[in-house]
Formats: C-alpha cells, sequence, structure tokens
C-alpha cells in the first residue's frame, strides 16, 4: 500500500515512484492523518514548536527572504487548503519553551562533553539536583 | 563472557547507527525540502513578496520553522564533519536567531 522509494535521481536521494498517483498521495495524506490522530499531543509539540521556530526566524533577514518568497506561492496558496484538510484543523499554535533547533543544538552541544556519562546521568536524577 | 561482550558492542553499534540513521533522514527530508521550495516557491516568482494572508499565517511560520531547522542541522553537521581544530570555531546559537548564510552552506553540504 505504501509507495515504495526507488532510488533513481542523479544526486541518490530516494524518490518516491508512484504508480497510481492520486490514490497514492491519498494514502500518504491518510497516513499523516493517521499520525496526527494517533499520536496527538507529539503531533501539536511539533507543530507549535516550528511554528514559533519559524515565527522568530522570520525576524532575521533570511527569514524575511523566505517569508517573501512563500506568501505568494501556491506552495502555501493551495497548500493551505491541503493542509487543514489533512490535519483537520488539529493542530494550533502554542507557546514551547523550546525551539526544534535548540533540541539539535543542545544534543550536538551534549556529544561534546567530556565526559559524558556524569551529564547523562543527571537525566535520571528524581531530584534534579546538579550536584555531581 | 565474549557473547556479552559482542553484544553490548552490537547494541552500541546500533545505537549509534540510530543516530546516524536519524541525521541521514533529516539530511534527506532537508535536501528534499529544498528541492520542493525551489520548485514551487522559486525566489522572485511572486507578485506580492512579503504579503503573507492572516489565515496562511501559520503554515508560513511553519515552513518557516522547518527552513530555520534545516539550517541547524546542516550547520551542526558541517561542524561534525570539520577537522578537530577548527570544531571550536565561534558559531551562531541556532538557526531561529540568524540564519543569514544558512541556505548556501546547508547546500553546500547536501550537493
Amino acid at each position: 500500500m505504501h509507495p515504495q522509494p526507488d532510488v533513481q535521481e542523479e544526486d541518490g536521494l530516494p524518490v518516491l515512484t508512484l504508480e497510481d498517483e492520486g490514490q497514492e498521495l491519498l494514502s500518504i495524506l491518510e497516513e499523516a492523518q493517521y499520525l496526527i490522530l494517533r499520536h496527538p499531543i507529539a503531533a501539536q509539540g511539533l507543530f507549535a514548536a516550528f511554528v514559533a521556530e519559524g515565527r522568530r526566524y522570520a525576524h532575521t533577514a533570511e527569514g524575511r527572504r523566505w517569508t517573501e518568497r512563500l506568501a505568494g506561492s501556491d506552495l502555501i496558496r493551495k497548500g493551505r487548503v491541503v493542509w487543514e484538510v489533512t490535519t483537520m484543523k488539529v493542530l494550533e499554535e502554542d507557546a514551547p519553551n523550546v525551539f526544534p533547533s535548540a533540541y539539535a543544538e543542545a544534543f550536538a552541544q551534549v556529544t561534546r562533553q567530556h565526559p559524558l556519562e556524569p551529564l547523562l546521568s543527571r537525566l535520571f536524577d528524581p531530584t534534579g539536583d546538579d550536584a555531581t | 563472557m565474549r557473547l556479552e561482550a559482542l553484544e553490548t558492542r552490537t547494541d552500541e553499534f546500533d545505537e549509534r547507527n540510530l543516530v546516524l540513521q536519524a541525521v541521514l533522514g533529516m539530511l534527506s527530508a532537508a535536501a528534499r525540502m529544498d528541492r520542493l521550495l525551489d520548485r514551487e516557491a522559486p525566489a522572485g516568482a511572486t507578485s506580492q513578496p512579503g504579503v503573507v494572508h492572516a489565515e496562511d499565517r501559520l503554515l508560513v511560520e511553519f515552513v518557516l520553522g522547518l527552513v530555520s531547522f534545516r539550517d541547524t542541522i546542516g550547520r551542526i553537521v558541517t561542524d561534525a564533519a570539520m577537522p578537530p581544530p577548527h570544531r571550536d570555531v565561534p558559531r551562531r546559537d541556532h538557526g531561529a536567531t540568524a540564519g543569514d548564510d544558512g541556505d548556501g552552506l546547508f547546500r553546500g553540504v547536501l550537493r
């Protein structure tokens, strides 16, 4: 039922080969709907975090350029309809404490810690005591 | 005893491999997103640049968040791929705070 990825392009990235394009695209959208309904809290958290990061990014020079690109595009104008139908408008903006990039940066910074174990062991400290 | 050691190493390999797969997956998704944006929202193709209608705002900000995150992942991967002496060069905090050259930098990693 799921489209099978097939390596076809020059850069070697996997490419979805759709035999019955309409049906296969619907299957992917249904899969997205299923994921949102099955994991609503995670989906909401991810969505809100990316929206918050995007809002902050929009204040940078590069973010403004991207906003201009996106604002008048079919990707957004038509994409909003697809988005609302697919997500059933259940995803809302929220105020997350941490942006997705902050998670990625934190992950990378932790990998540079020496030694690593004392820091990680504090994740399991129920008291939250910082003392090592 | 040897079997335990082997199992430990296998577990360690699997764990590391999962991270590797996740990073590769993000790089692949980012490259795919780059191409999608180039195709569907090419630079300079809009008649009303910068005008975001209220009903489109959330989706635009969500996509901007993805772009910012893509820049951050690109910087992290670039940093990780650098030889050790160059790893401590001061860097920006993350994509949402500044991404002025992130687009070009990340494309350099992927292409």
